[in-house]
């Protein structure tokens, strides 16, 4: 199987973001990872954001919000 | 009237049928359970707490003039956050702070090719020494670094968890775009809140820029 440049890696992992890309070019992109560090880091180091975001990244409402938007709604 | 998508909660569709009627109390039922993801989408746009309370509640408004225009062609809560996102752009323009943060840089030139040229430190972030709180307020901070387009991307796909189509239908640019988007993203965040040389953790400095020239 050919091997592709990171360049090539980045471009097909960025496509796969929602793992729906070509299972073929996925694969290789996958293969590639495995023999290069600094791609692999940079990969699981987006994953690792991802992960972070999603769990930590929160906005409390402000104080009475839902009141205030009721009333304005109750007003129009 | 238009045919509900199948994937819509039924609860929804009824007080959506009886929004539309003008019953104003379904409509609140309707909105409620999206008061923080649009609150969400307006700070990630105008990363200010009052301006973002009031261009929610006022994209809310909106929102109920314009449901005879909603076609169900789209989840409502889609619907409803592409309304806030473009009343916080709005608002954005209107504000000083617009003059240093341009939101007409949104055209979709991200598609063209890209490599990331340096990297940070990609030490996995122990998040587990980070306190929640603390950890809460370093990713706040990092968000509010990043340029609007990838802000917004962010927001809608890693913690609202929009679909890639859904976010592209919201931003107005194509599924390439945002999966672009996306990555530089995660990777600018991820930049922002690498450690300090002394080992501590910082996050969402300017400087970064200074010392890793990362960003195009």
């Amino acid at each position: 199987m050919r091997e592709i440049t990171c360049e090539d890696s980045w471009r097909i992992l960025t496509l796969d973001v929602d793992g729906d890309s070509d299972k073929d070019l996925r694969i290789l992109a996958g293969l590639h990872l495995r023999v290069c560090f600094r791609c692999k880091s940079i990969y699981d180091a987006t994953e690792n954001v991802a992960r972070l975001v999603a769990k930590g990244l929160e906005y409390e409402l402000p104080e009475g919000f839902s009141k205030h938007l009721y009333d304005k709604i109750k007003d129009m | 009237m238009s045919t509900p998508r199948l994937s819509q909660n039924p609860d929804e569709v009824e007080l959506l049928r009886r929004a539309r009627a003008g019953d104003k109390e379904s409509f609140y039922n309707l909105v409620r359970p999206y008061e923080r993801p649009i609150f969400m989408a307006a700070m990630c746009v105008l990363r200010n707490e009052a301006d973002a309370e009031e261009v929610s509640q006022d994209a809310v408004l909106r929102a109920f003039c314009g449901l005879p225009r909603f076609r169900g062609e789209c989840k409502f809560s889609t619907w409803l956050i592409q309304i806030t996102i473009n009343e916080s752009r709005a608002k954005l323009r209107k504000n000083r702070r617009g003059l240093y943060e341009s939101i007409d840089d949104q055209r979709e030139g991200d598609e063209k090719y890209w490599f990331p040229k340096d990297y940070a430190d990609w030490r996995e972030i122990p998040s587990e020494e980070l306190e929640r709180k603390e950890l809460g307020e370093a990713l706040k901070r990092a968000l509010d670094s990043l340029p609007l387009r990838y802000r917004e991307v962010l927001v809608l796909r890693d913690v609202q968890d929009l679909t890639t189509q859904e976010t592209a239908q919201v931003l107005g640019v194509t599924k390439a775009c945002i999966k672009t988007r996306l990555l530089r993203a995660r990777l600018q965040m991820r930049d922002a809140l690498r450690p300090e040389v002394d080992g501590t953790w910082m996050s969402g400095r300017l400087e970064f820029a200074k010392a890793r020239p990362f960003v195009e």
